[in-house]
């Protein structure tokens, strides 16, 4: 029964899941951004099948975030032809450190693993180690300010060119991001910048030696580069040169299924790597090879299910759902991505005074029926979210949620002195109380700008949501701070919204989201590349977050981030709307699809995958 | 008539490079950049966003990076040395007179920004799928708008004319990405005739273009002629529907025009066979415009559809057209209008030399 374990990629999630937040299209969304954080996800040992994962002292102490639960069904045949899987968008790079939409992400995953992944159940399993490293285990110590990790490579394991995988790879993998002329790594240099030492002494035992306590170590050296491969082309070179599209044969691989032809917009070719047993001897590959094959929309990628073309279609959501009914074997899984209303405290405050703040998000947050957008306006195929975190997360807990509850709202702006005119709509101190909604043109999120409207006049707030306000382009709503005006409306970098609803990604990995909740992340300062459009600012939370991110003990993280997510509720910082569904159509003979709504994707068990006569 | 082309050729120069520089500063000036994919990432910083913009050239000033775009400026020196290429002498020279070695001028279109390969690898895949689907369409509705307009023409006001007339004004406003998609949903999803897209059969055919496709194509020539076909077909329909109707109304026109002339009725008082009268009397003098029109259209066949490649997901130049917009990858944006710019301009050339070869009156000596 072959286990299964797959990349974690998660770095280069980074960027990636940028796309998915913003759904299907190819327009960057904040999500992305957020997104990124996954990296810090990743890994632990997987289930009864890898030696690893049960095998891991660390599941029984602190919160349970190794240990998958993940059983494969054996592969039991072997096809003659290769697995096809469907996409509609097409990849920038090959080298998932590049990579700036989910496709890239997708693309590499079958053909270069990390050294820890995340299994469907978000249990973290070694891919390329024999355990993953925490403190339970002896395999992080803390020294000081700073921190060791020791990644215990499995002993044998090959790359595609039949050279052997070591320690020396992982130091030419953080020496090759650190360096001087490394330009657009989508996950930046976070943690690798704490990264003071590599011990390559031994071939295995990866002593990585960091100048300061890093929480998301689970996510680094996703992938694992080939040391020898990576010093062929010249740092600069490597955005157009390593891993080339033009050429992808000449790459060194480590994952089941390693690139051969690449035609733009239309396939990707993959064979089996001969050297795939040395990481996981227990593998039998189901397919003699696999292709990705790029329709030019979602649409033709749907008509193509029907004419049997592929055997399974991602990079679809919740909005495909009604335009897939009557297919067969539609899979949807709840992801990671959430649907928000975001409030803008700048702004609020500004108009309607600090006093008044607390009070004000409140109301909206009681005046908003969710149930309103997931069921009329998104016709039910999500539920309501009472919380921003996905109930998979190992720190996810369960917090009061702000129901709907106009009269309550009703009572707080009354209460405030709030007092409704002629119109219906409040005033206070000859100030009205009007909110400017900002969301993109995507259909369900225009759709739902008459539905705030609604909400939002049974308590007094008039929702302004005709233009420049109201349903804008991604550029706009998303653009950055050189590439929008200051006072260009519905701008979230420049904070020129009230209330904003998109898409944002909840990463595995909780310090992905520091950059968006801490005072340091409120982008007005330079170099305005801060994600805390909310322009969220209390000390208490800055405490919180700083707390996550100066920990390696996960119970201690775990409680930090029980405390945020309290606070989280409490004080309205958003107003989570409803979780996306990542959906699939698949095979009905595909055997071992499972999703994964980290950034390892759908693909995080290719390897596992097999049709049934 | 060589001297005459070679003086559309020499004037032509100054308007291409007039439309390249205008299109590189319309392309420049449009808010956004590629580097705008970075904005809401919050793991890349300035600097690194900076360096990405130094790389691409995209620090410099509109006139230096166009220059450099060009090839008459040196991408390594800065200053008045930008002019002076490595071997110092003028960097616009050929480099084998000692200039440089970047640019178009040398041939050089540079790197996609957006998956970093050679402009030349890129726009060069893409001819050939976009002139098999732009040629079969072209051909088929040339030849039917030719064939429809001119009987039309003939019995105007006929059964078939009116008939046609609906036909042509209902292709005419059908949106293609509705027409694209009701082929889809209804051929390729529901009665499964044919495949919903791309231009060959995954599991049973190599990669298109590549030695092994070529090979294929040697070894099974029938299954590989059959499978292209089988993938043309809706794209083709739907080229031809939408694209028929505006050149049969011209033909009609034309056809119409010539055959209220004065030498077509004397030709009929003189008891020429009518069907001489149609062919060799007014058919010939109606060709003029016709092949004017015909002529704008050539560029199509390279340039490609946007909206019906991307729903077939034809990978053709209308697709990496549509793509590199939204990357904002000017280097082969910048590849593709220059095309289209060349193609237009030496269409118009064609056009005007078969005036010659149609109308014995005109002369270009």
């Amino acid at each position: 029964m072959s286990l299964t374990r797959r990349r974690s990629l998660g770095l280069l999630a980074t960027a990636a899941l940028l796309v998915s937040a913003c759904g299907g299209s190819a327009t960057p969304s904040p999500s992305a951004a957020a997104a990124s954080v996954a990296p810090a996800s990743v890994a632990p040992a997987s289930a009864a099948a890898s030696p690893s994962a049960a095998a891991s002292p660390s599941a029984a102490a602190g919160p349970s975030i190794t240990g998958t639960a993940y059983q494969a069904v054996p592969v039991a045949n072997v096809a003659t032809k290769p697995l096809v899987v469907a996409e509609w968008q097409s990849p920038d790079t090959f080298n998932p450190y590049y990579a700036q939409a989910n496709v890239d992400i997708e693309m590499a995953t079958p053909a270069l693993l990390g050294l820890i992944n995340t299994a469907n159940d978000l249990k973290y399993f070694g891919d390329m180690v024999t355990e993953v490293p925490l403190v339970s285990n002896g395999d992080v110590v803390t020294t000081g300010t700073g921190m060791t990790v020791n990644y215990k490579l499995k002993p044998g394991m090959k790359w595609s060119d039949g050279s052997a995988i070591t320690c020396k790879d992982v130091e030419a993998t953080w020496k090759w991001q650190m360096d001087k002329d490394q330009v657009g790594l989508a996950g930046g240099t976070i943690g690798y910048e704490n990264i003071t030492a590599v011990d390559t002494s031994t071939a295995t035992n990866c002593l990585v030696t960091f100048n300061a306590v890093y929480e998301g170590y689970l996510g680094l050296f996703s992938p694992l580069l080939p040391a020898a491969y990576i010093a062929t082309v010249p740092v600069k070179d490597a955005p157009t040169k390593l891993y080339p599209l033009t050429n992808l044969k000449s790459g060194v691989y480590s994952g089941p299924y390693i690139p051969t032809d690449y035609k733009a917009d239309a396939q990707l070719n993959y064979t089996v790597n001969p050297n795939y047993l040395t990481i996981h001897p227990e593998a039998k590959l189901g397919f003699p090879g696999m292709i990705f094959k790029i329709y030019g929309s979602a649409d033709a990628m749907k008509a193509g299910y029907d004419a049997g073309e592929y055997d399974l279609a991602m990079d679809m959501n919740m909005s495909d759902i009604p335009s897939l009914q009557g297919k067969n074997n539609v899979l949807a899984k709840d992801g990671t991505t959430y649907e928000q209303l975001s409030i803008n405290n700048a702004t609020l405050t500004k108009k309607f005074g600090a006093a008044d703040l607390s009070t004000i998000k409140q109301a909206i947050a009681l005046g908003i029926n969710k149930s309103d957008i997931t069921g009329r306006v998104l016709g039910g195929t999500v539920d309501p979210a009472a919380n921003n975190v996905s109930p998979l997360y190992w720190y996810h807990v369960d917090v009061p949620a702000n129901a709907f509850d106009p009269a309550k709202a009703n009572s707080l702006l009354d209460a405030a002195g709030w007092v409704a005119g002629a119109d219906g709509i409040r005033a206070k101190n000859g100030v009205k109380l009007a909110l400017n909604f900002c969301t993109t043109t995507r259909a369900y999120r225009a759709d739902s700008l008459s539905v705030y409207a609604s909400n939002m006049k049974a308590i007094g707030i008039q929702a302004n949501i005709s233009a420049p306000y109201g349903a804008v382009t991604s550029t706009v709503l998303f653009g950055g701070w050189d590439a929008e005006a200051a006072d260009t409306p519905c701008n979230l970098i420049h904070g020129t919204y009230d209330v904003g609803m998109f898409a944002w990604v909840s990463p595995l990995d909780p310090l992905g989201s520091y950059n968006v909740y801490t005072c340091g992340g409120i982008p007005d300062a330079a170099p305005h590349n801060g994600q805390n459009d909310t322009r969220t600012c209390d000390p208490a939370v800055d405490a919180i977050w700083n707390a996550v991110k100066g920990n390696v003990d996960f119970a201690k993280v775990g409680d930090a981030m029980a405390q945020w997510q309290q606070y989280y509720n409490k004080n309205v910082v958003e107003i989570p709307l409803f979780l996306w569904k990542d959906v699939y159509l698949v095979n009905p003979k595909l055997q071992n699809v499972t999703g994964n709504p980290t950034t390892s994707g759908v693909l995080w068990n290719v390897q596992d995958w097999w049709l049934q006569p | 008539m060589s001297r005459y082309i070679v003086r559309r050729v020499i004037g032509a120069i100054p308007v291409l490079f007039l439309i390249s520089f205008m299109i590189y500063g319309i392309l420049l000036i449009a808010p956004g950049g590629p580097e705008a994919r970075f904005a809401q990432n919050p793991k890349i910083t300035a600097g690194q966003i900076e360096a990405f913009r130094k790389r691409w050239g995209l620090d410099q000033p509109l006139p230096i990076q166009y220059c450099r775009w060009l090839g008459a400026c040196n991408p390594d020196n800065t200053g008045l040395a930008v002019f002076i290429s490595d071997q110092g002498l003028p960097n616009f020279l050929p480099s084998f007179l000692g200039g440089g070695d970047n640019g178009i001028l040398h041939g050089d279109l540079g790197f996609s920004i957006k998956d970093g390969r050679p402009v030349t690898v890129v726009i060069g895949e893409r001819i050939l799928p976009t002139f098999i689907l732009a040629g079969t369409a072209w051909v088929i509705w040339l030849t039917i708008a030719l064939l429809a307009g001119m009987y039309q023409a003939v019995r105007r006001y006929g059964l078939f004319d009116s008939v046609m007339t609906v036909v042509s004004y209902v292709g005419l406003a059908l949106p293609t990405f509705w027409l694209g998609i009701m082929l889809l949903t209804l051929f390729a999803s529901g009665l499964k005739w044919f495949p919903a897209g791309g231009m060959f059969s995954s599991r049973d055919v190599p990669i298109f273009g590549t030695p092994e496709y070529w090979a294929f194509i040697g070894q099974q020539p029938v299954f590989a002629f059959v499978d292209l076909v089988k993938h043309l077909v809706l794209p083709v329909i739907t080229l031809v529907a939408v694209s028929i109707a505006g050149d049969s109304r011209f033909v009609r026109a034309a056809m119409l025009d010539s055959l209220g002339q004065d030498y077509v009725r004397t030709a009929r008082a003189k008891g020429v066979p009518e069907r001489s009268v149609v062919m060799k009397h007014a058919f010939r003098n109606a060709l003029l415009p016709i092949v004017t029109n015909i002529g704008l259209e050539i560029p199509f066949l390279f340039t490609g559809a946007i909206v019906t490649e991307t729903i077939f997901s034809w990978p053709g130049m209308g697709r990496l057209s549509i793509e590199a917009t939204n990357a904002y990858d000017y280097p082969v944006l910048m590849g593709v209008l220059l095309i289209a710019a060349l193609l237009t301009v030496f269409a118009n050339l064609l056009a005007d030399v078969l005036y010659a070869l149609v109308d014995p009156r005109i002369s270009y000596g």
